[in-house]
């Protein structure tokens, strides 16, 4: 276990490198984001003050070597739109993200999982057709338009819900489920083949013939064994929901770091934008590990560092 | 269950269904009305019936031939009147606190009275949307391109001047000013006991010297505006506490344009709020002198403000701004049908639907788009610039169609030739009737719309609008050496929500006279960095703001860092003629002669210009006399009044 730990620790840390560059030589392949800034009257001397400032007058390599000098300082950067640190404007649109991932997921969870349970305990019923088709719905149709048409629906003809913004539950309501709606499709195709196969097992079979109930044979016998694929896929869908739902914060005019990372392209704000990067990079690889030191917990023949 | 359990519980019933309701509308808030109401009600009251009565009598009868009298017992019908509790459907006057809901289900017939003791939570409140309310940037010299535009458009800081519809100046904090006899000085006194917001002392001349001396000359700052009065030495000094002067190398006669409130690197700020917050703090703070006070920012989400009471200026009629972020168009106008936005801006595609369900569209007096499509590339600069030599212009390339030897006037007069080709060739009114929806205008002339465009409508029309004619335009690329056209690249930068199809439909147009366009579409931003470093020639499409001061945009030389595609001495002279107007009427000549010019010249291709435009909801706002300004977005908050 420990070894485990090490070996993913050192591999986590050596992604965060890989990102650190790809972030680097992405946010400079746009440009030198001080061109956006000056407008008919700016001085030529002055933009060249300001690049000094930046550091752009000295070599990439270089520049690429304090960059990660502040990393590992915990220092982002600082926008050079507002000239505050990166680190706080994260942290403030941090729990907007936050809060809609978790609804997301939870939601995805709702839908997904007994769908796709019931989907394959009943497979080619009305249980199975109605899965499938919110399955195939959810993953096909575009974010934005389901995002659109539901405000349009819910918050402009019914009224029964805000169209936008963060406030009360619910604000909450309607992006959630349109995040995890979206989500909800994969683990439902990912549950309903798992539990196919799991059913179709020998042991399953057994249990059925020793009387055990149908309950228990599907929950606890069956789900539990196919919960591998649907757990690997919750895990990097959490941290995908926390990062990038930028369409859908767009959309319904929610304040969190997905916002932030669009309107820092648009501005060429290429602090914040690697700051952003680094950030997803962070949670996709601890969802990662978290995800693999549960296998072990879930499933007693995966033995960790064996 | 006896029937006068059931009536009791009936009556409590009811008691308990008129509590229920009372309570919602207390919850809910609202007015209270006089209502006419239709009530079951319980009532005692006397009630006469017809019945059958057992009554013993006396009467006579005659038995045996003898009469006899005997008592019987009988029964009667006879009208009976007892005090009974009866269930009675009667009409009552009474009042009530009002709620949707009661208004919807329970009022028969209802008078309202005009004064509400009980204001509704939103009455007082007016909720605007914007595509991004940035960040909370109130110090403009602080950050390298401010957010703080906000601050002087919606009344949180001000500045010496303020600006009306029709362009005409009036004093905010300046009580009057005036320029010397060659406009090189311009003296402002300052209005006695203005307040900056939450107690933080009064504006005086230390406060607008600072502000402008650190706006103008914080080091290495390019906060927007800033760059020309660094290029003429620009210094504000005191006089007494409340009076300053400003003076310049050159003269400035149209400076008083930049102290309205809509620029805020104008804006006067408290120095000693910024000495003793710091200028960190104070940038976000925001305090101003406005009469509305910054009550809280959140990024991404709102700002939200409050109104100064008794405001030296001017009292808003709304208690409570709160100016949402919705980066979305879609949405922003769903907020708007769903009642929870009172105003937004709306695309000019969508102006007749957005009518159409009751709201009310206005355009923003002076704000506006025009497509224009540059030709980049002609960089006629000598070899020095104040005695620097000119850094390298790797985009000037006199082989390409457009661009003319600046050393041979034969082959300048070539390249004018296709620039004008390509201008005939735009068929404008087809652009304003179908991507404009008839709501766009025609554009001739570069850097002209709103408030220009109307000043200087008559030149246009005698002579400076572009005729759209196909054999014309041959002619021109005929003259200019390319009587079949030619092949060039087209970039489209986005940015604005017709751009691609502006871009696209204009290409079809040159397409029919032989001139075919590779289509590149790009993010400004990106093409950006190559105009800067003076490294493009395609043509271009910017939808590009309109400036308040049109002819000023041309200010392109190799001192500047941003350059669309072009150095032109003879226009920076003349650049430099209407900067140094010094009455309203040689203004105009030297303004009129810029764009002759550009024109003759057409150093760049107009095509179709579009005012910003704002759906109102007509329940919150009846008038808003905003003023004037290039900024494209509502402005002037404490000039709305109430229906």
């Amino acid at each position: 276990m420990a070894r485990f730990l090490a070996r993913r620790l050192l591999t986590t840390l050596l992604s965060l490198l890989g990102a650190t560059l790809l972030v680097f030589v992405l946010a400079r392949i746009q440009g030198d984001p001080r061109s956006i800034w000056v407008d008919d009257f700016t001085l030529r001397s002055d933009y060249e003050l300001w690049g000094k400032r930046l550091g752009f007058d000295k070599p990439v390599y270089q520049q690429y070597g304090l960059f990660l000098g502040r990393i590992a300082r915990g220092n982002l950067g600082v926008s050079l739109y507002r000239s505050v640190p990166v680190r706080d404007l994260i942290w403030e649109r941090l729990p907007a993200s936050a809060q809609l991932a978790i609804a997301g997921f939870l939601v995805s969870i709702v839908i997904g999982i007994p769908l796709g349970v019931l989907s394959a305990v009943y497979r080619g019923s009305y249980w199975d057709l109605a899965g499938r088709w919110s399955a195939v719905l959810g993953v096909s149709l575009p974010v934005f338009w389901v995002g659109i048409m539901g405000i349009l629906l819910f918050g402009v003809a019914l009224g029964w819900l805000p169209t936008s913004g963060r406030g009360n539950l619910s604000h909450l309501i309607l992006p959630a489920f349109v995040v995890g709606w979206g989500a909800s499709s994969g683990q439902l195709r990912l549950t309903r083949s798992a539990m196919l196969d799991v059913l179709d097992s020998e042991y399953v079979k057994l249990a059925r013939a020793k009387g055990v109930s149908g309950f228990l044979v599907v929950w606890k016998h069956g789900f539990r064994n196919a919960l591998i694929a649907p757990l690997t896929y919750a895990g990097l869908t959490f941290a995908g929901l926390i990062t990038g739902a930028i369409v859908i914060e767009a959309v319904f005019a929610w304040p969190g770091i997905g916002q932030l990372a669009l309107q820092s392209v648009q501005t060429s704000d290429y602090a914040i934008i690697q700051g952003v990067i680094l950030v997803v990079t962070f949670f996709y690889l601890i969802s990662s590990l978290l995800v693999d030191l549960l296998y072990a917990v879930i499933d007693p023949r995966i033995r960790l560092g064996s | 269950m006896s029937k006068r359990q059931i009536h009791r519980r009936g009556i409590l019933a009811i008691l308990l269904a008129a509590g229920a309701l009372s309570a919602l509308a207390i919850a809910c808030g609202g007015g209270t009305q006089t209502v006419t109401e239709v009530q079951t009600v319980v009532v005692e009251k006397p009630i006469t019936r017809v019945e059958k009565v057992v009554e013993t009598v006396v009467v006579e009868k005659q038995i045996e031939g003898k009469t006899v009298t005997v008592v019987e017992t009988v029964v009667v019908e006879k009208p009976v009147t007892r005090t009974e509790r009866v269930v009675q459907t009667v009409v009552v006057e009474k009042p009530v606190t009002q709620t949707e809901r009661v208004v919807e289900t329970v009022v028969v017939v209802a008078t309202p009275v005009p004064a509400t003791p009980v204001p509704d939570p939103r009455s007082d409140t007016l909720v605007i949307a914007f595509d991004n309310i940035g960040f909370p940037s109130f110090v403009p010299w602080r950050s390298p391109v401010p957010n703080s535009q906000f601050a002087g458009l919606l009344g949180i800081q001000e500045s010496p001047l303020e600006i009306d519809e029709s362009g005409n100046l009036s004093g905010l904090l300046a009580e009057s000013w005036e320029f010397n006899a060659d406009f090189t000085e311009l003296t402002f006194r300052i209005k006695r006991g203005v307040p900056f917001h939450g107690g933080n002392g009064e504006v005086t001349a230390d406060d607008f010297v600072y502000s402008w001396e650190e706006a103008v000359w914080t080091e290495g700052t390019i906060a927007s505006g800033t760059g020309l009065d660094k290029q003429l030495n620009s210094h504000m000094s005191k006089l007494d506490d409340y009076t300053v002067s400003l003076s310049a190398d050159e003269p400035r006669p149209t400076w008083l344009d930049g102290f309205v409130s809509a620029n805020t690197t104008r804006a006067i700020h408290s120095k000693a709020v910024l000495d003793r917050l710091g200028p960190d703090k104070a940038m976000s703070a925001g305090i101003g002198s406005g009469p509305y006070e910054l009550e809280s920012f959140r990024t991404g989400d709102r700002m939200v403000l409050s109104r100064v009471p008794n405001h030296h200026h001017r009292d808003p009629a709304y208690g409570t701004v709160i100016v949402r972020e919705i980066a979305e168009i879609t949405t922003r106008l769903a907020a708007l049908e769903a009642g929870e936005v009172d105003v937004t801006d709306v695309p000019t595609p969508l102006i007749r639907d957005i009518e159409g369900k009751g709201f009310d569209v206005r355009g923003l007096p002076g704000a506006g788009v025009g497509f224009t499509f540059y030709p980049a590339g002609q960089f006629c600069w000598g070899a020095t610039f104040n005695d620097n030599p000119v850094p390298p212009r790797p985009a000037y390339d006199p082989s390409i169609p457009y661009i003319g030897d600046c050393n041979d006037p034969s082959s300048m007069e070539r390249a004018r030739n296709v620039r004008w080709g390509l201008a005939a060739s735009v068929d404008r009114e087809a652009l304003v009737e179908t991507i404009g929806a008839g709501k766009a205008f025609q554009q001739h002339v570069n850097g002209m719309g709103g408030a220009q465009r109307q000043a200087w409508l008559s030149e246009i029309d005698a002579k400076w609008t572009i005729p759209y004619d196909l054999d014309v335009a041959k002619k021109y690329l005929a003259d200019g050496g390319y009587p079949d056209g030619f092949e060039a690249d087209l970039v489209i930068t986005t940015g604005h929500p017709l751009a691609v199809e502006v871009g696209e439909a204009v290409a079809g147009m040159w397409r029919a006279i032989g001139v075919e366009m590779n289509i590149e579409t790009l993010t400004y931003q990106a093409h950006r960095v190559g105009l800067v470093n003076r490294e493009r020639n395609n043509i271009w499409l910017w939808a590009r703001s309109h400036a308040r001061d049109g002819t000023l945009i041309f200010n392109r030389h190799p001192g500047g860092a941003f350059n669309p595609g072009f150095e032109l001495p003879e226009l920076i002279t003349l650049v430099n003629a209407v900067r140094g107007a010094t009455t309203q009427a040689s203004l105009r000549s030297a303004q009129e002669a810029v764009w002759d010019y550009t024109v003759h010249n057409m150093i760049s291709i107009e095509t179709m210009g579009l005012s910003v435009t704002i759906a109102i909801n007509p329940n919150k706002i009846k008038e808003w006399p905003m003023g004037l300004s290039d900024i494209g977005y509502p402005r002037s908050l404490d000039r709305i009044s109430r229906p």
